[in-house]
């Protein structure tokens, strides 16, 4: 069972960079970084939601849950 | 909020430098200390004498063998108290480059929870085996061997358990703030 992070998906379909949304979000390209990784722990409403504000989408379309067995 | 938690690492990383310091010059001082005092024992003004002296031996006057031994037994515990001040260096170099919750500094402190401990151990040999060094110039049935436990060492039994038991809730903060590192 993992969560996947799209976040490279919706950055490439807004035509944005990774530094740009970070600087957008406020947050630094380093956490950014990790979130785009997958070896974030936990994501803040917060982010999530100044996220989906800059990318026009929903968490849906950045988070995405997979199980092992598919 | 933001500037009071800046000026206050500001402080943390002030006065961890001036205590590094202080534990470096404590770690340098205190064999100096014991050797100077124990190898002009006969020399110092009487204010100064140890009372184990005045208590234990016959003469006020020390042999060279007994002044020896007794800087044998009195580097024991300062030989610990180097230690932890080692430790405590690195635990003060630690926080003034702002590191708070690593792996390093749960291990100072653990070691020197440790050191604490077996500190209030070695007191007690120290104890014994001082008044045996002091003694030992006696004439034959009056030499000493005197074993004690007193609020000192158990004081310092107590502080050593403190200090690994906090050395652990310091593991517990470090852990979280590890998680806290993959928060976005």
């Amino acid at each position: 069972m993992t969560i996947r992070i799209n976040l490279d998906v919706m950055l490439a379909k807004r035509k944005m960079k990774s530094n740009e949304l970070a600087k957008l979000i406020g947050i630094t390209e380093q956490n950014l970084s990790i979130l785009k990784t997958g070896k974030a722990k936990a994501i803040r409403i917060s982010t999530l939601e100044l996220i989906c504000r800059h990318l026009e989408c929903q968490p849906g379309d950045i988070l995405e849950f997979s199980s092992d067995e598919q | 909020m933001e500037n009071a938690n800046n000026e206050n690492i500001s402080r943390i990383k002030k006065i961890s430098s001036r205590l590094r310091l202080a534990c470096s010059a404590i770690f340098y001082i205190m064999p100096l200390t014991v050797i100077c005092y124990w190898a002009f024992y006969n020399e110092i003004s009487e204010g100064f004498k140890s009372g184990l002296v005045r208590q234990y031996s016959q003469t006020q006057f020390l042999p060279a063998m007994t002044l020896f031994l007794c800087i044998a037994v009195e580097m024991i515990p300062a030989a610990l108290i180097m230690l932890s001040t080692k430790y405590l260096s690195g635990l003060f170099a630690l926080y003034e480059k702002s590191v708070f919750f690593s792996e390093q500094n749960v291990t100072y402190i653990r070691k020197l929870g440790n050191i604490v401990i077996l500190w209030s151990f070695m007191d007690i040999v120290k104890q014994t085996l001082l008044v045996l060094a002091i003694s030992l110039n006696n004439p034959p049935g009056q030499r000493m061997l005197v074993i004690g436990i007193g609020t000192f060492q158990l004081s310092l039994l107590l502080i050593g358990y403190i200090i690994v038991l906090f050395s652990r809730v310091m593991d517990e903060a470090r852990v979280m703030n590890d998680e806290q590192q993959y928060i976005v």
